[in-house]
């Protein structure tokens, strides 16, 4: 075998490896991978128990605008987003927008008081407004929605069910959400 | 009592009849005091600072904010004279450390710090979820306890400084005019 057919064979092997090697990441991108929100896509369809024990379904809410927030009730953040929202829903009057609380997987891991109190507490007005669904997201709602356990995160879905971004705290960005409710 | 009384009037008489050290002390009060009452409320904004968090300050919050930035204020100035005057600055880690405490709470109670730091760490998912809140759950809960330590640590800082400022002002003139 000449050189040239030695190095032409070795050119070949190496870029085998090299397809192997970035073939590897599509693989696992595949079916097998579990969902993942990101905006621009449609977001992935979960479950979560709603305070009066209903299992309610995230498409349920398709047609409609969505505010989907992730919540702990230790999170003092959480608890000033609760009360502005409480205090600033009228705003919301002329849209149509269903907002979806829900408490993160074992809270976090750190002890707070029941959801239900938590409501009570911190916006009475919102216990029973036919805009707010509040519930408890299981560990793989927690998970698809937000994977790095950021507390008082937020997602807005539009009508179509597309995810249309992220933000935190809704006491510092209610305008973000007003401005994404006016827009549907 | 009296005096550890007269040693801190003896002090700031001496340091702060210097037009300078009123200005320098009086400056970084003011950009302390923004700093402080910006960042304080963080912790009811997620992390957000600037004029939202302003919205959510408390009147213990704006305590601790107004003396957090007075005792640090006074004890980098004091601190700036010891230095001139080769005294010594007194305890410095001690005030940096107070500095430092005081801003924990509001920088890492649900904020995306502590998440963040433990996936670098490479922490699995599971493990946020339980981790992470039991974190953040520390500082929003101790909250207050940990800035009233910061603000000890800051006047234990403070009252260093003028201990050794006093111990050295009997070879300083300027101090000496004023009765030493």
């Amino acid at each position: 075998m000449g050189v040239r057919a030695m190095f032409r064979r070795r050119c070949l092997a190496m870029l085998g490896a090299a397809l192997l090697l970035a073939a590897g990441p599509l693989w696992a991108a595949g079916d097998g991978e579990p969902p993942r929100a990101e905006a621009g896509r449609p977001a992935p369809d979960v479950t979560f128990t709603t305070l009066d024990g209903r299992t309610l379904r995230l498409s349920d809410f398709r047609g409609r605008p969505v505010m989907l927030w992730f919540i702990t009730t230790w999170c003092p953040s959480c608890t000033a987003s609760a009360r502005e929202l409480d205090r600033r829903i009228e705003e919301l009057d002329e849209t149509d927008l269903a907002i979806v609380v829900l408490k993160l997987y074992e809270n976090l891991g750190y002890e707070g008081p029941p959801l239900a109190r938590f409501v009570e507490d911190n916006a009475p007005g919102l216990r029973d407004h036919p805009r707010v669904v509040w519930g408890e997201a299981d560990f793989e709602t927690s998970r698809i929605y937000d994977p790095q356990a950021i507390t008082d995160l937020y997602w807005l879905i539009d009508r179509d069910g597309i995810l249309w971004g992220s933000e935190r705290a809704p006491a510092a960005t209610f305008t973000t959400i007003l401005d994404f409710a006016e827009m549907q | 009592m009296y005096e550890i009384a007269d040693r801190y009037r003896i002090v700031f008489r001496g340091v702060f009849h210097e037009r300078r050290y009123r200005r320098l002390a009086l400056v970084l009060f003011v950009l302390l005091a923004a700093f402080y009452l910006s960042v304080l409320p963080a912790t009811f904004t997620g992390g957000y600072v600037g004029w939202v968090s302003l919205r959510f300050l408390t009147p213990t919050l704006a305590f601790f904010a107004l003396a957090l930035a007075a005792a640090a204020a006074l004890t980098f100035t004091l601190a700036v004279h010891g230095f001139r005057t080769a005294a010594g600055a007194g305890a410095r880690g001690t005030g940096v450390l107070g500095g430092v405490l005081a801003i924990l709470p509001s920088m890492l109670c649900c904020t995306p710090v502590i998440p963040t730091l433990l996936a670098l760490l490479g922490a699995t998912t599971p493990t946020l979820f339980t981790l992470s809140g039991r974190i953040q759950g520390f500082f929003a809960t101790w909250e207050i306890p940990l800035l009233a330590a910061a603000l000890l640590l800051l006047l234990g800082a403070l009252h260093r400084t003028v201990l050794r400022l006093s111990g050295s002002c009997a070879r300083r003139p300027a101090l000496r005019a004023h009765g030493v």
